[in-house]
């Protein structure tokens, strides 16, 4: 009987660490793979997109920005801070930043993930280190990473045309005047599957796709 | 009787070797191969074969495509929704497709028989049920073993009738 | 020849596996069971935590894949083919309730067990509520095999229910009488070669005192409320061998045996016969089988969107025929086939036995259904396991350098020529079990012969449309 009671506690034992232990080494575990990283979780705008909507950080920080999907696959990109990746379904993609500029960063999905992921939107905060309000951005917009992150989906990575039509030298883009050009992109192509940019994208980002719209359209063989 | 009891259980086995060739061999049959297109819309979570300018109805039924063995078989792959993949067993083809892309898998159906495809990028929660079929007629591995377990249950009953004495 | 079916103290040949001393010390050791349960527990709170905080996507999380696609086809193609209820014995979900009545562990504590101790309604005594509970699994299975969630609520349903049930109840009313799982695994486990039973029965006629059933210090009553010495199908007994600790006789063993000889057993003592509850209960496993082949592998996207519940009338709809093939449909055409059966056979019995009779025909059928079943999914899906491995939770962890392990079928395409020989080899079975039932029933072989041809016919027709969906 006196040997029973020691497998007695040793059951106790072993089962107490079993349902104590084992929750606890894994959120152990979960501190050292994840510990000071940000999550941010893409799901379609019928689930409610991004998760948190916005994500605030301080300026200067380094930040270890966790990215996964809980549904399909989506893309994340942030123009404003030259990120764009790819997001699958329970895989985990790592993105180091350390923002310097204070401002408010638009980040989208890349990846047509639903009928509605056009409204796939969120937004990075990045606050001033001493608090005080957050400036609106005003650097120049760069054309070729809007275009990967707008119209690529559609138009082809280099423009060639997909289910949109062709913008390189192929297409009718030489063809087009500036201000044709700028109604198009803000106004869509009603009956098209062309959307209407003008909501999403400022003046400022619509002028420096035309520009880089017009050096697409004039090199035939761009990489 | 029991010379019939042994002609029964021998075709019998002949049902279980013929899906044998049938799957394991690729009998390439000589002739050009003709060829099928065969527009694929993938959705959440089945496939959608269409025959070439059929408009997309919602029907949502059978996607099953048939072709004939030795036929070259195009695909033009297009999701609806969200991005989906086409993994052909039997096959080694693995594609992935983006709504508003258009990917063409070309191959010609080597083997007879029932080959599943499947959707190989995670698109939701039933996505590892999203599953289609390509038929390639005649499907002799059905045909054969369907006519084997007929007669393997022949053989069994026949033990039962015809060797009475050894039952 | 067994004739009748009689258990004339076990007709066939048995090897006692107990002899060798190492194997006998080992399950007649106090901490056996708990050595068994302690590693599924440790597998089952994994599960949950990943079913409650890991992510949502069902084949990046552990709880899906461990539990639907690794479990499971270890569960109906080895344990239960080889080794019975052997699952019953190291199953997690019964062991806290178990561990709270005993207010021990390992150790047989004297006492009054900590329940109200309340006897099991005589109305339910049977597993009537197992197909039941099975069937509501089974209804919403899109749903719980797909959402780690889903899975989490289920099985700490699984869990409450039966802690709650040990609190109310004596010993494991939840294994014998609720659990889905359990229902059919002591169906099938009547299958398996394995078997625990009395050495000789003359003993325990013999033996007064009965250990087995009122326990001693060596042992626990036993908690799936049988009596070894009328123990005669694996569908009675949970291999928790506190009876083998108890008997003061020795005369308990684990036998190897052959195949399925719980199935040839019309009539034994302490035993009231075959049951419509467990014929149903075989009913309910092929038409589940054969629909999941259909909704799960077939190509039908509309079938797979009303499991889903995308849409509530298709569910309705889909729930309605679901119910309907189980309950009426599928018994309704072996019904049929019966009567043609009694009609040729020109036997008196009335309908209703043969049917039931000749429903326990089909239990070889079922299994090797649900094995071809499980074949067609667990080569192609199996590869989602190795990631998991290093990331669980689908947490962005790697702890074994293989989180970004591709989806990688195996063989996929030569999954029909696995499947074909499975069900071959039930229809084989199946076809010889209904011959040795109808002659149990009709006295002689002349008349089992000719009740066997629609008898076989529908096996050989359940096997063709098995085929159908695998490779038609």
């Amino acid at each position: 009987m006196g040997a029973m009671k020691g497998w007695e506690w040793l059951a106790r034992g072993l089962v107490l660490s079993v349902l104590v232990g084992l929750p606890l080494s894994l959120w152990a575990a979960d501190r050292v793979w994840n510990g000071s990283a940000r999550w941010w979780i893409a799901q379609i705008p019928e689930s409610g997109g991004w998760q948190p909507p916005t994500l605030e950080v301080q300026a200067g920080e380094e930040i270890r920005l966790r990215v996964t999907s809980a549904d399909v696959v989506h893309g994340l990109s942030i123009p404003g801070l030259g990120i764009s990746v790819t997001v699958e379904p329970g895989k985990v993609r790592e993105i180091r930043l350390r923002p310097e500029r204070p401002g408010r960063y638009r980040a989208i999905c890349t990846v047509v993930c639903s009928p509605r992921h056009g409204e796939m939107i969120a937004e990075l905060v990045v606050r001033p280190p001493g608090g005080g309000p957050i400036p609106e951005i005003t650097a120049a917009p760069d054309g070729a990473f809007l275009f990967q992150t707008y119209c690529a989906a559609c138009h082809g990575p280099q423009g060639e045309g997909k289910i949109g039509p062709p913008l390189n030298a192929a297409g009718r883009v030489p063809q087009m005047d500036e201000a044709t050009l700028r109604a198009i992109i803000r106004q869509g192509r009603p009956g098209t599957a062309m959307p209407a940019w003008g909501d999403r994208l400022s003046s400022e980002e619509i002028e420096a796709l035309i520009r880089f719209l017009r050096e697409l359209s004039q090199e035939p063989s761009r990489p | 009787m029991r010379g019939a009891w042994f002609l029964v259980s021998g075709i019998g086995l002949l049902g279980f070797i013929a899906p044998v060739v049938g799957l394991v061999f690729r009998l390439t049959p000589g002739r050009t191969p003709v060829v099928r297109e065969v527009e694929l819309l993938s959705q959440a979570f089945h496939y959608d074969p269409l025959q070439p300018g059929e408009a997309h109805t919602r029907h949502a039924l059978g996607g099953r495509i048939e072709v004939r063995w030795g036929e070259r078989v195009v695909l033009h792959l297009r999701a609806v929704d969200t991005a989906h993949g086409f993994y052909l067993d039997g096959y080694g083809i693995n594609r992935v497709v983006q709504p508003g892309e258009e990917v063409t898998i070309e191959f010609i159906a080597i083997r007879p028989g029932k080959f599943r495809f499947r959707c190989s990028e995670t698109c939701g929660p039933l996505h590892p049920f999203m599953i289609g079929e390509l038929v390639v007629t005649p499907n002799l591995p059905f045909y054969s073993s369907a006519l084997g377990t007929i007669f393997l249950a022949l053989a069994v009953v026949g033990r039962f009738w015809w060797l009475k004495g050894e039952a | 020849m067994v004739v009748r079916g009689m258990a004339r103290a076990f007709a066939y040949p048995r090897l006692e596996l107990t002899r060798c001393s190492l194997l006998r010390r080992l399950v007649k050791h106090r901490a056996f069971q708990f050595m068994l349960i302690l590693p599924n527990l440790a597998v089952f709170v994994l599960v949950l935590v990943a079913a409650f905080l890991g992510t949502p996507v069902g084949n990046r999380n552990f709880a899906i894949i461990f539990v639907w696609i690794v479990w499971w086809a270890a569960l109906i193609i080895l344990l239960i083919p080889l080794a019975g209820r052997i699952w019953c014995a190291m199953c997690p979900i019964p062991a806290p309730g178990e561990w709270l009545q005993r207010l021990a562990i390992v150790t047989r504590r004297p006492g009054r067990p900590f329940t109200l101790g309340l006897s099991w309604p005589r109305a339910l005594r049977n597993i009537w509520l197992q197909n039941g509970t099975f069937l509501a699994v089974a209804l919403f299975s899109a749903l719980i095999l797909t959402r780690p969630l889903a899975t989490g609520i289920v099985l700490a349903l699984f869990i409450g229910l039966a802690l709650l049930l040990s609190l109310l109840f004596e010993r494991r009313v939840f294994c014998r009488y609720v659990c889905p799982v359990g229902g059919f695994i002591g169906l099938y486990a009547m299958v398996a070669p394995l078997e625990l039973r009395v050495k000789d029965p003359q003993v325990c006629v013999t033996h007064k005192e009965k250990d087995c059933l009122r326990g001693n210090a060596e042992g626990y009553p036993c908690p799936w409320m049988a009596y070894p010495g009328n123990l005669w199908r694996n569908i009675d007994c949970g291999l928790c061998t506190e009876c083998l600790k108890a008997c003061p006789k020795e005369n308990v063993g684990i036998f190897l045996r052959p195949f399925g000889q719980d199935l040839l057993l019309a009539r034994a003592p302490g035993w009231k016969g075959r049951s419509l509850d467990e014929a149903y209960k075989a009913f309910i496993m092929l038409s589940c089988a054969l629909i999941y082949s259909a909704v799960y592998i077939g190509p039908w996207g509309f079938l797979k969107e009303w499991a889903n519940l995308s849409d509530p009338a298709g569910f309705a709809l889909y729930a309605t025929g679901f119910l309907g093939v189980n309950l009426i449909g599928l018994p309704g055409v072996f019904l049929i086939a019966v009567a043609l059966a009694r009609w040729i056979a020109r036997a008196g019995i009335p309908l209703r036995r043969l049917f039931v009779e000749l429903a326990y025909a089909l239990v070889p059928l079922g299994l090797t259904g649900w094995i071809a079943f499980t074949l067609s999914f667990v080569l192609v899906n199996i590869s989602y396991a190795i990631p998991l491995l290093s990331d669980p939770l689908g947490r962005g962890w790697d702890l074994l350098g293989t989180a970004s392990h591709p989806w990688t079928p195996y063989i996929p395409e030569l999954v029909p020529l696995l499947q074909l020989p499975v069900l071959w080899l039930g229809l084989v079975v199946s076809i010889g079990l209904a011959f040795r039932i109808a002659q149990q029933n009709l006295g002689d072989a002349a008349k089992a012969r000719r009740a066997l041809l629609p008898i076989a016919s529908f096996m050989t027709l359940i096997v063709l449309l098995f085929q159908r969906l695998y490779l038609g």
